[in-house]
């Protein structure tokens, strides 16, 4: 983020403590695609990321006293995002699997694919699959640290956990990935954990 | 891997953007959403008769404490029922 970024950001913030709905507008604007992209992965479902994206914009409105306007917001926007999937998740483990994809089945078969089931998306789409079916704890720091480039540092920060839990948990992840994705073991060398 | 599950991550949210719409959903909803700051107002305005349960549940908490029982008996005098 750079400094003019934070700088327009804080300017939003202190604009949305007064109540003013524009700001919020703007700051949607900038920031939506973080947050639906996040909610995304992490739900693997298209239409719990719209709502997640409007309840995460929604609590910023109605919680912006509390927010820092000297802060960047992104970490903020993050947990916010990982808190909320993970409540819709664990809401969602509690129906029988089975009676989930059949509704799915029955209400639109194949909604997940928003195009023509291009090849290449079907690969993606696999990916996400593999993804969303992790453990959640994995998952959330596979998401963070795949789709949003962060650190094992700004990872442990958003998450409240030590940088160990974090670097155990994308470990794990990728073993996991490995499995579900059917790579070789060639695919997978030691994670260097500096970022790209 | 690294490389690959980044990008296919990446390219597939790609091609699931958020709808159009809702920056406008956004707006409608939260212009009948009030802040947090203004429940506090309200709250300071209204004072509800749940108010006047809690120190009744925090009394009954402290009771409900094993070493409060401990002290009660410990510290009761006994008598002679008969």
């Amino acid at each position: 983020m750079t400094a003019m970024t934070q700088a327009k950001d804080s300017e939003l913030i202190l604009k949305l403590q007064a109540g003013n709905l524009e700001a919020l507008g703007d700051l949607y604007d900038q920031h939506q695609r973080l947050v639906h992209r996040t909610a995304l992965v992490i739900t693997g479902d298209r239409e719990a990321a719209s709502d997640l994206l409007q309840d995460v914009f929604l609590r910023l409105f109605r919680f912006a006293n509390k927010i820092d306007p000297t802060r960047p917001i992104e970490p903020w926007l993050y947990r916010m995002t990982t808190n909320l999937a993970y409540d819709w998740v664990k809401r969602q483990n509690r129906w029988p699997r089975s009676l989930d994809d059949l509704i799915d089945w029955l209400a639109m078969p194949g909604k997940n694919y928003p195009d023509d089931a291009a090849e290449k998306n079907d690969e993606w789409e696999q990916v996400q699959r593999a993804v969303s079916s992790l453990p959640m704890p994995q998952r959330v720091v596979i998401v963070l640290y795949y789709l949003n480039d962060l650190s094992l540092q700004e990872i442990a920060e958003i998450l409240d956990v030590p940088v160990g839990t974090v670097k155990s948990r994308l470990h794990y992840g990728r073993l996991a990935l490995k499995r579900k994705l059917g790579l070789g073991q060639g695919m997978l060398p030691d994670l260097n954990y500096d970022r790209p | 891997m690294d490389i690959y599950v980044r990008q296919a991550l990446k390219n597939w949210t790609v091609n699931n953007p958020a709808p159009a719409s809702g920056r406008a959903r956004l707006m409608l909803v939260a212009s009948v959403t009030p802040q947090e700051s203004a429940f506090a107002e309200i709250g300071e305005k209204q004072k509800t008769p749940f108010s006047l349960i809690s120190p009744i549940d925090q009394a009954m908490q402290i009771y409900s404490l094993p070493w409060v029982w401990v002290a009660h008996v410990a510290l009761t005098p006994i008598r002679r029922v008969t």
